[in-house]
């Protein structure tokens, strides 16, 4: 696969891109691998990517039953931050922003990393402190993020209205400059191609019916809609549907999978320089590059798999956004989708080895997971390839359930879930 | 400035003018008109900037699909701009202000029109694939740029001084669309007393009956057949008809989001009056009435200001009284743009040549079109088009048996209208997560299995004349009915001179070019 | 929006009405204290997360107050049945629980 430079783009405009290569081949599926990973998101295709460039495994397949990128990596708001409370969150999310800086050039794919800066809004005393101990836990961690005064967050975001007599007054705001968006469609087509030209097959509209396993336990393939395939190594990275695929490896996750709804505005010329979070309101919004408000929601109260959502949670999310900009109100919606979000009862991710030989997991990453896509593909692989968790996801086990040693990162999470 | 306006045509009141800007200028146009319609009215095609090549861009619908003619709109005070707004959903009212989007210095003359001139290196996706080196570039130059260069219309800058409303309605029976389908399903449930709501995204009721009126309905010119309709279901206590409706979103249990337009026509709204209204209908049973979308034709420079719909061309005529050029050329792979090239010639606009990529079509057509003087190409196809801001002629050739085009001669004209067929509008449908079944004979996506209780009825089941839809409506409203646990007397609406029609898909038309290259070259 | 039908008020209802409490039948061990750590997980986080019918518990906090139980289908949405919170899964078994739908569907 030749790679891409001013020089290629010219030559590719000046011969009308006739002898254009597809951006990676459509992969046979093969009988056997070394390592399969079921999922095609931009954790699962960065893993594969991992793999192949930093342990030397390229006898790799990603599987999806749908198309590459479709799932929660296509429908995220590219929200990418790291200011989470705890000393393990912080290792791994800083991990992800350690990577997203430098991915483009990585992957030689522009994947649009825009470091714009990550504002969180206070509305109430009880923010004010809860930022606030955020901001201190993060710094003596190595994460910045400071405190704003409201007329600083103004300064900043223009459109915010800090009036005191606001629905939701602004008391201030805790603020990480390393923060930012991403392009998430070209996340997922950036790792697929760079993967790809490692040797990766990528196999797309192709369901996993289940993970089979041997007399002894450990996996032996996967039983899939174009037949069985043989692999040692099995690694589920399948957000909503991962409950669904573990199942039938008689593996059973705290895992909840709940309906998560965004729209995105018509595209207007740029009005709004950073992220804005509010907890308080359950919203979130930012300007992609193209000019569309980008507008994240919470998740529905039960549930679901229908990838269908409800009106009044957008109804709320939409009024409180008027709420604090009230410029935006007379801006037209022009899209709304429901994702399903896998959910952990402690909000932190499951990363890591299971019960069976051979398969690892990749999975609970609920409402946030887009942020993480570098990091933890990169400790995912190592996981896979050494058969040991990287020192980073090594206290993010689905044991912590049976132990106890949870990493409640509730109140860093963006939304109610 | 031209008046392109025709005697005797249209449903806009010709008693009350009314003033409006667009960039600058007043025009003048009259209730009833929307942006777009006056300003064709005066000879403007030219109402936009597209979003990445700043390419030319007119109106190509006359109705809610617009992707060309948006706009931004403003009356007096602070607060009160939005931008994006469909040209050809946008009625004037006295005081309106209108600015065209995406363009600097002006419409005319925009810079960003280097883009088009640098298309080969602006191709899809180009982005992906460059500025990343150096990578410190990407925060401090190429991002900045990039962003600026985006977006279409400037975002409000003042909160909005308006205030808006929202209420909850329940129904028996929810009916989406009020054209020849959803009004017969209305009044098959209205007489028989089951509790309807009917709303329409348009000012008035009446959907394609009022861009292609046939003959006589039930022995009656259509217009006094409608506005008998009209009075007989505004009439009845369990009827609620609701304009300016747009359905927004079906969710769960049959609530279906309905965002209702209250003050965007006035030219005074009443003090303290909502702007809009949010609806959350619960309805039973839904009707989706919502008919079909005119499918657009590829070819060279089918963007140009003065390209549009053959449907769109009719509806600027006999709803708002407008021939949209003087000469036109008609590309179609279907019958219905034949019959609106009818409509034209009727009205006194010159068919230059009406080209059919077909290489025969019904004898009936062939027959009326002589019987107009129409010059007829079947077999043939358009090339490409000349003129920059407007279209001033088409390139036309004879379709070869090898898929080429030979005898290629040059046609003048300052209006092309196109036909590629229809496809259901099954939007709200598909809200449901309904399946679609594609119609291998037909070509189009038809509504499969459905997961609410509704029933889709007319042109979203890929009927295509008024009479199908007609029935068709009445035997959405008998399903739901009975569905209701009601029985319905059924009704018969009977349509004459209706014109119903066929053609084929064309994915792109032939061409000589590369078709990687064809709308570049 | 759904709408709910709650067992003991008899009526249909817009799911505003009601908060969801997690999936249903999952019974707190009568002493804690004799559980090992794996029961204790289980009883506390795992879950079937069916892609299927799905027993699960609802409350009607605006309306009567009480929880009660309902089985719906997680790929439609769809209410099977609302039933009182005493009552037992009406298909009868726990298979449902266990077996998702077909993964492709």
């Amino acid at each position: 696969m030749s790679k891409f430079s001013a020089v290629s783009l010219l030559k590719g405009a000046l011969t009308g891109y006739k002898n254009v290569e597809p951006q990676w081949p459509d992969a046979e599926l093969k009988s056997e691998y070394d390592v399969i990973i079921v999922g095609a998101g931009g954790h699962g295709l960065g893993a594969a990517y991992y793999l192949a460039k930093e342990h030397g495994i390229t006898n790799v397949a990603v599987i999806d039953k749908g198309w590459l990128g479709g799932g929660n990596t296509g429908r995220n708001t590219t929200i990418i931050r790291s200011n989470y409370l705890y000393d393990e969150s912080a290792r791994l999310y800083d991990h992800a922003v350690d990577l997203w800086d430098g991915l483009s050039q990585d992957l030689n794919y522009n994947v649009m990393f825009s470091q714009r800066g990550v504002m969180m809004l206070a509305h109430n005393v009880h923010d004010v402190q809860s930022f606030k101990r955020h901001i201190h836990a993060n710094r003596l961690n190595g994460v910045d993020n400071v405190w704003l005064t409201p007329e600083q967050a103004k300064e900043k975001c223009p459109p915010l209205n800090i009036s005191p007599s606001a629905r939701y007054p602004v008391m201030g705001a805790a603020f990480q400059q390393r923060g930012g968006t991403a392009r998430h469609d070209a996340v997922a087509w950036g790792y697929a191609r760079a993967a790809a030209a490692r040797g990766v097959d990528i196999i797309q509209n192709c369901p996993v019916l289940s993970i089979e396993r041997g007399p002894e336990g450990a996996v032996t393939g996967l039983q899939t809609a174009r037949g069985f395939v043989k692999a040692k190594k099995i690694a589920v990275s399948a957000a909503g549907g991962t409950s669904v695929v573990m199942d039938t490896a008689g593996v059973r996750l705290p895992l909840e999978s709940y309906p998560l709804q965004a729209l995105v505005s018509e595209p207007v010329k740029p009005i709004f320089p950073q992220v804005v979070m509010s907890n308080t309101v359950h919203a979130y919004i930012s300007q992609s590059d193209k000019g569309e408000l980008v507008i994240g929601s919470g998740t529905d109260q039960y549930v679901s798999y229908s990838q269908r959502g409800g009106l009044p949670l957008i109804e709320h999310t939409l009024a409180a956004i008027c709420e604090v900009f009230p410029i935006f109100r007379r801006i037209r919606m022009l899209r709304k989708w429901g994702g399903v979000v896998d959910v952990t009862p402690d909000r932190s991710p499951i990363l890591g080895k299971t019960p069976v030989q051979g398969l690892y997991l990749n999975c609970g990453w609920g409402t946030g997971g887009f942020k993480a896509t570098p990091g933890s593909a990169h400790v995912f692989a190592h996981t896979i390839a050494q058969d040991e968790p990287h020192p980073i996801n090594a206290p993010f086990t689905l044991e912590r359930f049976e132990t106890g040693r949870l990493i409640d990162e509730a109140a860093a999470a963006a939304v109610a879930h | 400035m031209s008046n392109l306006r025709v005697d005797g045509k249209g449903r806009i009141n010709r008693d009350k003018r009314i003033r409006f800007t667009f960039d600058g200028v007043s025009y003048e146009g009259f209730e009833g008109d929307t942006v777009a319609s006056a300003l064709l009215a005066n000879g403007v095609h030219l109402m936009g900037r597209s979003f990445k090549y700043h390419r030319p861009r007119g109106p190509v619908t006359a109705g809610s699909e617009e992707p060309n003619a948006l706009i931004g709109t403003s009356r007096g005070g602070a607060g009160r701009f939005e931008p994006n707004t469909r040209a050809t959903v946008q009625e004037i009212y006295e005081g309106l202000t209108t600015v065209s989007q995406n363009k600097w210095p002006s419409l005319n003359f925009d810079v960003g029109a280097i883009n088009d001139k640098l298309h080969k290196l602006f191709a899809a996706g180009f982005y992906y694939k460059t500025f990343m080196w150096p990578k410190s570039f990407w925060d401090k130059v190429y991002e900045p740029v990039i962003r600026a260069s985006a977006g279409l219309g400037v975002s409000p800058s003042e909160p909005d001084a308006d205030a808006y409303a929202s209420r909850y309605l329940y129904a028996e029976l929810l009916i989406v669309g009020a054209g020849p389908a959803g009004l017969a399903a209305a009044l098959t449930a209205a007489r028989n007393g089951t509790d309807v709501v009917l709303v329409d995204e348009n000012r008035e009721l009446g959907g394609s009956l009022l861009s292609e009126a046939p003959a006589s309905i039930d022995g009656k010119p259509t217009e006094t057949w409608l506005s008998e309709c009209i009075e007989e279901l505004s009439t009845l206590p369990n009827v609620r008809l609701m304009t300016r409706s747009v359905a927004i979103g079906y969710y769960h249990e049959n609530m279906v989001g309905v965002a209702e337009k209250l003050t965007d026509h006035l030219a005074y709204p009443p003090a303290g009056a909502p702007r809009e209204r949010m609806w959350r209908i619960r309805a039973k049973e839904v009707i989706l009435a919502q008919g079909a979308l005119e499918r657009p034709l590829v070819f060279d420079g089918n963007d140009r200001p003065g390209v549009m719909m053959a449907s769109a061309a009719q509806t600027y005529l006999n709803r708002y009284g407008v021939k949209v050029g003087t000469a036109a050329v008609v590309m179609t792979s279907h019958d219905s743009a034949w019959y609106a090239a009818f409509d034209l010639v009727d009205a006194g606009v010159t068919i230059a040549a009406l080209v059919d990529v077909r290489s025969s079509v019904g004898d009936h057509l062939l027959s009326e079109a002589q019987a107009r003087g129409i010059t007829v190409k079947t077999g043939h196809t358009v090339l490409s088009v000349a003129g920059k801001k407007r279209v001033s002629g088409v390139q036309v050739g004879r379709v070869t048996g090898d898929g080429k085009v030979s005898d290629i001669t040059s046609v003048s004209c300052d209006t092309v209208l196109m036909s590629g067929g229809w496809t259901p509008s099954l939007h709200l449908f598909s809200h449901t997560k309904g399946s679609l079944h594609w119609d291998e004979e037909n070509e189009v996506f038809l509504p499969g299995e459905k997961t609410e209780r509704c029933h889709i009825a007319g042109g979203g089941r890929g009927l295509w004349s008024q009479q199908a839809a007609f029935d068709d409506g009445v035997l959405a409203a008998e399903q739901a009915l009975t569905s209701l646990g009601q029985t319905a007397k059924t009704i018969s609406v009977d349509v004459d001179g209706d014109r119903a029609g066929s053609g084929i898909v064309m994915e792109e038309l032939p061409s000589n070019d590369d078709k990687l290259l064809a709308g570049h070259l | 929006m759904l709408l709910i039908h709650c067992p003991y008020c008899k009526e249909k209802l817009p799911e505003l009405e009601f908060e969801y409490a997690g999936q249903a039948h999952i019974a707190r061990p009568l002493n804690p204290a004799e559980q090992s750590d794996a029961e204790w997980r289980d009883y506390l986080f795992i879950r079937s997360n069916v892609r299927g019918d799905h027993a699960e518990q609802w409350r009607h906090t605006h309306g009567c107050g009480r929880y009660f139980n309902a089985l719906r289908n997680t790929v439609s949405d769809k209410f099977i049945a609302t039933y009182e919170i005493e009552q037992p899964r009406p298909t009868g078994s726990e298979e449902g629980e266990k077996s998702n739908e077909q993964l492709e569907s």
